[in-house]
């Protein structure tokens, strides 16, 4: 075995965790913690899941974004394509049979944009960590929850075209 | 007269607010993005 094809299998290991922890942690938000908060805040203990769960699971949840998107990137770097083309540049631009893999990487860099340009920066106001109104709070959670639920929405062809890329059979 | 029933604004629901109205967007865009994915293999594999 040479040291290349160990990279690519640390690397591919290494995008799989970190896509789990992210992915998994955008359902624990969307398929739980929701209705969860829903509940607590009606009960009046809403604040210990905002103070001491939600702080914790957004650290995971944007960091294992962007360590998926890099590992990723990496690994797509790692090949050339049929007409010469580097992987990565052959994947963002849909050459042919990386056409699949490049959809699902463009669905992955979309939802690493919403997570840490409208995802974070809302969540940072509702949490209190920056200083905001009670209106803008109001703004910031619905921006938060819409950008959430497009990521959760946009997961489903994204792990689809992740899992089916190297499959070509099932594009012919 | 207009009859106004008629020109009642109804609220569209954003299907992002539920849960399954998610779920079953994100079916729909996969089985477009599917026919988009195949459309291009078998275009490059037709002119390979």
């Amino acid at each position: 075995m040479d040291w290349g094809t160990i990279g690519g299998g640390v690397t591919r290991w290494i995008h799989v965790f970190a896509g789990i922890m992210w992915i998994g942690l955008l359902y624990f938000f969307n398929f739980v913690n929701v209705d969860a908060m829903k509940a607590a805040t009606a009960a009046g203990e809403g604040a210990p899941i905002s103070k001491y769960v939600v702080p914790r699971a957004l650290f995971f949840f944007r960091w294992g974004a962007v360590a998926t998107w890099l590992f990723g990137a990496g690994l797509l770097s790692s090949f050339t394509a049929p007409n010469g083309m580097n992987g990565f540049a052959a994947a963002f631009a849909l050459q042919g049979a990386y056409a699949p893999i490049g959809i699902g990487a463009w669905l992955g860099t979309i939802m690493l944009f919403n997570v840490w340009v409208l995802i974070w920066p809302n969540q940072k106001k509702i949490l209190g960590l920056v200083p905001a109104t009670d209106d803008e709070k109001a703004k910031a959670r619905r921006i938060a929850f819409l950008a959430s639920r497009t990521n959760t929405m946009l997961s489903l062809p994204m792990l689809f075209f992740m899992v089916t890329g190297p499959h070509q059979s099932i594009y012919h | 007269m207009c009859n106004s029933s008629l020109w009642e604004v109804k609220s569209v629901k954003n299907p992002l607010d539920s849960l399954w109205g998610t779920v079953i967007s994100g079916i729909v865009i996969t089985v477009i993005l599917y026919y988009v994915a195949e459309w291009i293999v078998s275009r490059a594999t037709a002119g390979a």
